[in-house]
């Protein structure tokens, strides 16, 4: 059989229209006479390649995405790295619109910098466009302060104050600010430097939870304190510049999850200068926490020494200590949900913790409030095998230490404080060997007495044992102390 | 405009303009490649396409022959499914074996605007149902067990906003 389809007669609108629904019959009883020929057995929907699932998710939500994720493993697999690659593209064009670090510009460089912009010597027709960079980190000793003028005559596109073009120079670019003109421009009481388009030269280095997102970049960028960036309006009408109040200036900060000096108030979030315009002079969770400490401080002082302080273990190993290795895995994870919980949420609170570090062979989470909290116990949950044999949980700072102590008897002398352990933990299958830990081991000529830390919930599972536990032939009793000052005698 | 015959896998050979079949990138780029001369009785084999789906396709490229090349911008837009035209949409009133080998052959053929109208189609079928609902209509084979579907459905439930 032999097909012609030509163009020629049907060039008139309303003609090929007829053209095409007489040619559209004709198909569709073709069709019906070669419907063998479309196997419709082989339409295997769940094998769909992915580059072709890829363009028919592109339609739908991430939302909607993960609600028919479970159709089969493949679609599961494919939404996954779909969502992963939104995610990511749509970190890269918030990276493009947020503040900038560059790697050649140290963080301390541009704290405390008064930025003056100026038309220097109005009455000559070159008008030099010029910007003057004030180090106020020197100005406690009037001597020394610096500062360097950036002339930015050369500049095509120069920051321009009226029509909000764009940012040009590199230290423009780190202005994450929202500049209010009381004075010069009534009618235009504030405006929104305008987001940055085009590609832009530099890395971009993101900064959240003290973890810089991007692992080549390695710049000593942990500790960033707090800047503030004031602008100040052009030399109009003769006067001389007059700096905007403190309160309209655009005040930042750096998430920063390392101890801030307490000196050093955090002023704003510079997480997504666009989304904290509209709130640029307090964190969400800083409001949180200063409703929550307005309502009930002496609750809320505990709660953040105590409940909010939580150990990340790997409940597989000794104490729950988890290497460095696979800290760092493990803190690439928790940026990744953290960042994808930013991008889903865009307008509501944010999880806020730091590392403190570690302790007692414990990594150690400080949250800034109980939502940070469940965040990071959901968070931590839902993580899986990071690496292999790993068994993520997080532990509080109360389950730690306020552990139950518990008396074991063994009869047999050649068993090791490790045998004894591992037969607890096999005849106990709920239990993880991080719930354990040895305190004391003691050798008598007949029997060891085997003195050990466990969690409540051990406790409790050991407890409804009759704690008696059997392995072969013999037993080990576990007695259970009343208190800390008996084991410390 | 020259003629060029196109070879479906199961034979037919179908004699069409060259400017439909120039909708397809993959064609566009074998003649290109091979460098056929206008004139030249020479046949394009297109191996992946049976001759009912190579026929729907030449329908599709021949009414929408005179439609500006999609470009890369709008791959960036928004994407919206109730944008089809009614034209693709009575044309892709069609069994999902014949919808299912019409996305392959887009996508063989590289035929933008196809491959998005035929994934619209489908995204449209999708959209609001279940993942029970879904497996039902594209006849799917549920291949998670118990557990693994339970684990992937909390993993989506956290994500969930409530």
């Amino acid at each position: 059989m032999k097909i012609v389809i030509d163009d020629n007669d049907t060039n008139s609108g309303s003609e090929m229209d007829k053209n095409q629904s007489q040619l559209i019959e004709i198909l569709d009883d073709d069709e019906k006479e070669s419907s063998s020929d479309v196997n419709k057995e082989n339409s295997d929907w769940s094998k769909l390649p992915s580059d072709i699932l890829r363009s028919i998710l592109k339609a739908f939500t991430v939302q909607e995405l993960r609600s028919f994720a479970p159709v089969c493993k493949n679609w599961c697999q494919e939404i996954a790295l779909f969502i992963n690659s939104e995610m990511t593209s749509k970190n890269d064009k918030r990276d493009s619109n947020s503040v900038e670090i560059s790697s050649d510009v140290e963080a301390s460089s541009v704290q405390d910098c008064d930025i003056d912009l100026t038309e220097e010597d109005t009455s000559n027709a070159n008008t030099k466009n010029t910007i003057k960079v004030r180090n106020n980190s020197f100005l406690k000793d009037d001597t020394s302060t610096t500062s360097s003028v950036i002339d930015l005559s050369d500049q095509e596109d120069v920051i321009d104050l009226c029509s909000g073009n764009r940012l040009a120079h590199p230290i423009l670019q780190m202005i994450p600010t929202i500049i209010t003109h009381p004075f010069s421009r009534p009618t235009r009481p504030t405006f929104m430097p305008p987001r940055l388009q085009g590609p832009i030269p530099r890395q971009p280095v993101t900064i959240i939870n003290g973890m810089n997102l991007f692992p080549s970049f390695r710049q000593p960028m942990n500790v960033v304190y707090p800047h503030r960036l004031t602008l100040r309006q052009p030399n109009i009408a003769n006067q001389n510049s007059i700096a905007c109040p403190s309160n309209t200036a655009q005040q930042s900060q750096i998430r920063n999850p390392i101890p801030r000096p307490s000196n050093l108030v955090p002023e704003t979030n510079i997480r997504n200068p666009i989304a904290t315009s509209s709130t640029p002079s307090a964190t969400n969770a800083q409001q949180r926490k200063r409703e929550s400490s307005q309502s009930d401080p002496q609750i809320s002082s505990k709660k953040s020494k105590t409940s909010l302080k939580v150990a990340i273990i790997d409940q597989n190993t000794r104490n729950g200590f988890i290497c460095d290795q696979s800290w760092t895995l493990f803190r690439r994870q928790m940026c990744d949900a953290v960042l994808k919980y930013i991008n889903r949420h865009p307008n509501c609170t944010d999880p806020v913790f730091f590392y403190t570090g570690l302790e007692n062979d414990r990594r150690w989470y400080q949250c800034e409030d109980e939502f940070s909290l469940n965040f990071l116990q959901t968070t931590v949950s839902e993580m899986g095998q990071l690496w292999q044999n790993a068994k993520l949980k997080v532990d509080s700072y109360n389950n730690i230490h306020q552990r139950s102590k518990a008396e074991i008897c063994i009869n047999n002398p050649n068993l090791t404080a490790y045998e004894v352990t591992a037969i607890i933990l096999a005849a106990n299958s709920g239990m993880a060997r991080s719930d354990i830990l040895i305190s004391t081991f003691k050798k008598k000529p007949n029997e060891q007495i085997l003195i050990l830390d466990m969690t409540q919930e051990v406790a409790d599972l050991i407890k409804k044992k009759h704690s008696t536990m059997y392995f072969g032939f013999q037993q080990i009793n576990v007695k259970f102390l009343p208190g800390d000052n008996e084991i410390l005698n | 405009m020259p003629n060029i015959k196109l070879q479906s896998s199961d034979g037919e050979i179908f004699d069409t303009s060259l400017d439909i079949a120039l909708c397809s990138l993959t064609i566009k780029t074998m003649i290109d490649d091979c460098g056929i001369d206008e004139g030249e009785d020479t046949v394009v084999p297109l191996p992946n396409v049976n001759s009912t789906i190579l026929r729907k396709v030449l329908t599709w490229a021949q009414y929408h022959k005179d439609d500006p090349q999609p470009t890369e911008d709008d791959d960036s837009k928004e994407k919206r499914t109730d944008d089809i035209s009614s034209w693709d949409a009575d044309f892709l009133k069609v069994d999902q074996g014949t919808l299912f080998e019409l996305i392959l052959a887009a996508n063989y053929l590289d035929i933008k605007g196809l491959l998005d109208v035929t994934c619209k189609t489908v995204a449209n079928m999708i959209k609001g149902k279940t993942p029970e609902e879904i497996r039902k209509t594209f006849n799917i084979k549920n291949d998670f067990t118990p557990a693994e579907e339970e684990q992937v459905r909390k993993e989506n439930e956290w994500c969930e906003e409530k």
